[in-house]
């Protein structure tokens, strides 16, 4: 079986069954209400990704509801969209660059409820352990 | 003198003498401003028999050459003497506006001398100065001195920086409150060294500045005004475009506690836990709970100030609520976790005037050794040394302001109060200043930070853990990511931090957050003609933290003496996000000395390193 690109299809719905068997994650997200864009700019020098692609999480009280990659980006409004280029996301799922360091750095962008990503620090976290949990390819 | 008004006003308590002079341009080119301009005007007047306390003690409120130019986040000023705490060189860096309401008043800094025979306080205007009697002052909170000289000299323009009680009474960790009558400042708290004390020791109870009538109108003389317009434009369109601008608006400083407990970072049951609810004392929870506005410093894009009318049942003075350092010294170290009352505690602290960093780790430290069953319960006389009992705490600020019962011992601070039972060394403190909210075992280049800062255990003099716990690398100066953890190739990127945040005190710009190193250059350069860019900025930051690297050595700093780290640092935590993580600060000091070019045994900058630093002349 081939492994999942990310991003694609394939790599979110990997993420969805990974949050979804994560007990840590299950505890750590217990608070969270809200469902988001993630959105994976082209970096400025790389083929591999010629357009921004979307990825829809809804994420619920420590579950991950329904994940899909998106090919109409105004068919939902989310109430998160959290955006960076390839490279900054590809160093954020092999947890090589946390997300709420990646925030305060400014290295990743965040539209939605400041106050209820910062305070739910944990939830990310798990997050990306279940990232790192994907034997993922990457676009070279 | 572009940048600058070319004046420093020179007051003498003793001699009621007051004069202007012009300020020393070689110093001004070499050493910028704030704390870094200080340090040389004092290095040519103090040496280590110079009583912290006494009329000797030269008091030097300075600001920088961006102050009053509406150069993002430059609206600061730096307090500078010997400081008491210590015995060594002393700073503390505040925010409001009273470092460029000291410059519309005509004056890039204020020196103060001497001691005043009765209580006083200075009255600066552009019009000219004035010694005034202060007795009507007297007992006042630094909140109400503030507002009473306001309403005496009815002028809601004035801001005050003013010592409360503690500083009246020569607590060690006095602190000076900087505040205005603008319902959205922020207070301005020069917090560490105990410059209260200094200004108390003076009879100086208030400094009330009023620049121009109409600010709008006062223009500071710059360089090349369409240059510097341009870059002051490009910071602040990326300052307003930053997330951590937002990050901070949002939920202060304290917000970014819950992410800095998960690592670790903030200590708990005096630095013995590596666990607690972080959420309950977090910015986050102020946000969504008791936040009724934001704060802000002159030309400043962030407002992390937290206002608060009220949190439970009290009434904030100012609404001025809690930052993160203060939430932490109260809370997680304490084990207290009512967002409400340490709100109240950290107010008071301002209120009565000390600061809360020193003042919570103190108590903590008191409760800690009562624990242990090493301070009895008659030497507390009375007072409540419990885990979790922050009214117990409270009422110890208040002692400790006052000199009353056991605060008078807990004002000497928490070295005087181990010494006291023969257990110093369980003392978390450098230098006889104690330590900042932050667990060097959570970042190990915090060791050497908080062992080789100038004041003692500050973070303010490299907040490394921002490089090395959020990863928030500078890659324009040289600063590289690094792992938390990491012991070996570690110092030059802490060398190069050190040199670029006493830059930032030099200027005086906050750490929340800077603007780009390209256009903080080019603002500096425009404004002051100054041949500066990002190749060589580090220079100067080089250049005043060797300086005060030399001043604390004529003031009797002994280098392999000093620069220790306290014993419950040197033991791992058995849980939490340090990882039983326990920094090697030997082997990071040795590294430290080679990158800094000092010499070991010394703790001496080498001839070589004073030569290209311009300083050889200082040691001749």
């Amino acid at each position: 079986m081939s492994k999942p690109v990310f991003p694609s299809q394939e790599w979110v719905k990997a993420l969805e069954a990974e949050l979804n068997r994560s007990a840590a994650y299950t505890e750590a997200g217990k608070n969270w209400e809200g469902d988001f864009y993630f959105v994976i700019e082209p970096d400025k020098d790389t083929a591999a990704l010629p357009e921004p692609v979307y990825l829809y999480m809804d994420l619920w009280h420590g579950a991950c509801r329904d994940a899909y990659l998106v090919t109409d980006k105004d068919a939902q409004k989310p109430a998160f969209v959290m955006s960076a280029t390839y490279s900054k996301w590809k160093r954020v799922v092999t947890k090589q660059l946390d997300p709420i360091q990646g925030l305060m750095t400014g290295q990743l962008k965040l539209k939605g409820n400041m106050v209820m990503v910062m305070k739910n620090v944990k939830a990310a976290q798990e997050m990306v352990n279940a990232c790192t949990r994907i034997d993922a390819e990457f676009l070279s | 003198m572009n940048g600058y008004i070319g004046r420093l006003l020179f007051v003498d308590l003793t001699t009621r003498a007051v004069t202007a002079q012009e300020l020393n341009r070689d110093y001004a080119a070499q050493f910028l401003g704030g704390s870094g301009l200080a340090a040389r005007y004092i290095y040519d007047w103090i040496d280590a028999g110079v009583d912290p306390l006494g009329p000797e003690n030269p008091l030097v409120f300075m600001n920088g050459p961006l102050d009053g130019t509406g150069a993002p986040s430059s609206g600061r000023f730096a307090v500078c003497a010997r400081s008491p705490q210590t015995g060594l060189w002393g700073e503390a860096i505040a925010g409001n506006f009273f470092g460029p309401e000291l410059k519309f008043a005509g004056y890039d800094g204020l020196v103060v001398r001497g001691r005043a025979d009765a209580w006083c306080y200075l009255h600066i205007t552009p019009d000219g100065v004035e010694i005034r009697d202060a007795d009507f002052l007297r007992g006042m909170t630094t909140f109400d001195a503030g507002d009473a000289l306001r309403a005496a000299l009815d002028d809601e323009g004035l801001v005050t920086a003013c010592i409360g009680p503690a500083g009246e009474n020569l607590v060690q960790y006095a602190l000076i409150l900087a505040t205005s009558a603008r319902p959205a400042a922020k207070k301005g708290i020069a917090g560490r060294c105990g410059m209260g004390a200094v200004m108390g020791s003076k009879n100086l109870k208030a400094i009330a500045v009023r620049g121009s009538k109409h600010p709008r109108s006062f223009k500071v003389p710059l360089h090349d005004a369409a240059r510097f317009r341009q870059a002051m434009l490009r910071a602040q369109k990326f300052l307003s475009d930053d997330m951590s601008t937002e990050v901070f608006r949002a939920v202060g400083t304290s917000g970014t506690m819950d992410f800095l407990g998960l690592l670790g970072d903030v200590p708990v049951k005096y630095w013995t836990q590596g666990q607690f609810d972080y959420s309950k004392i977090s910015g986050n929870l102020i946000a969504e709970t008791i936040l009724t506005g934001r704060g802000t410093c002159h030309a400043c894009m962030v407002a992390c100030g937290r206002k608060i009318q009220k949190a439970g049942p009290y009434v904030l003075p100012h609404a001025e609520g809690p930052e993160y350092e203060t939430l932490a010294a109260f809370g997680s170290l304490m084990l207290t976790d009512d967002i409400n009352i340490l709100s109240h505690i950290g107010a008071q602290c301002d209120a009565l005037g000390v600061d809360s960093i020193s003042a919570g780790s103190t108590i903590a430290f008191a409760i800690y050794l009562h624990d242990l069953g090493i301070l009895p319960d008659a030497a507390g006389q009375g007072a409540r040394l419990a885990w979790g009992d922050p009214e117990g705490a409270l009422a110890l600020v208040e002692q400790i302001a006052r000199r009353q019962a056991f605060g008078a011992v807990l004002a000497e601070g928490a070295q005087a109060l181990g010494a006291r039972y023969g257990v110093e060394g369980l003392a978390v403190q450098v230098n006889g200043m104690e330590m900042a909210m932050h667990d060097p075992r959570a970042a190990s280049g915090m060791a050497v930070s908080y062992a080789t800062s100038p004041i003692g255990a500050s973070h303010n003099y490299s907040d490394f853990f921002m490089v090395e716990t959020s990863g928030r690398p500078i890659y324009e100066l040289g600063i590289e990511t690094v792992d938390r953890f990491q012991t070996h190739d570690k110092m030059r990127s802490l060398a190069r931090h050190q040199d670029w945040r006493t830059i930032n005190n030099a200027l005086v710009l906050c750490f929340f957050p800077n603007p780009p190193v390209q256009e903080m250059c080019e603002m500096l350069a425009a404004a002051t003609g100054y041949d500066v860019t990002p190749e060589n900025i580090l220079t100067y930051g080089e250049r005043i933290w060797n300086l005060k690297r030399l001043l604390n050595l004529k003031l009797g700093y002994c280098a392999r003496r000093a620069e220790k780290l306290p014993e419950l640092l040197l033991r791992p935590l058995s849980e939490g996000g340090t990882e039983g993580n326990v920094p090697d600060l030997d082997v990071m000091l040795r590294e430290y000395y080679q990158v800094r070019g000092w010499d070991w045994e010394t703790g001496s900058p080498s001839c070589e390193k004073l030569e290209e630093l311009g300083l050889a002349n200082l040691v001749r």
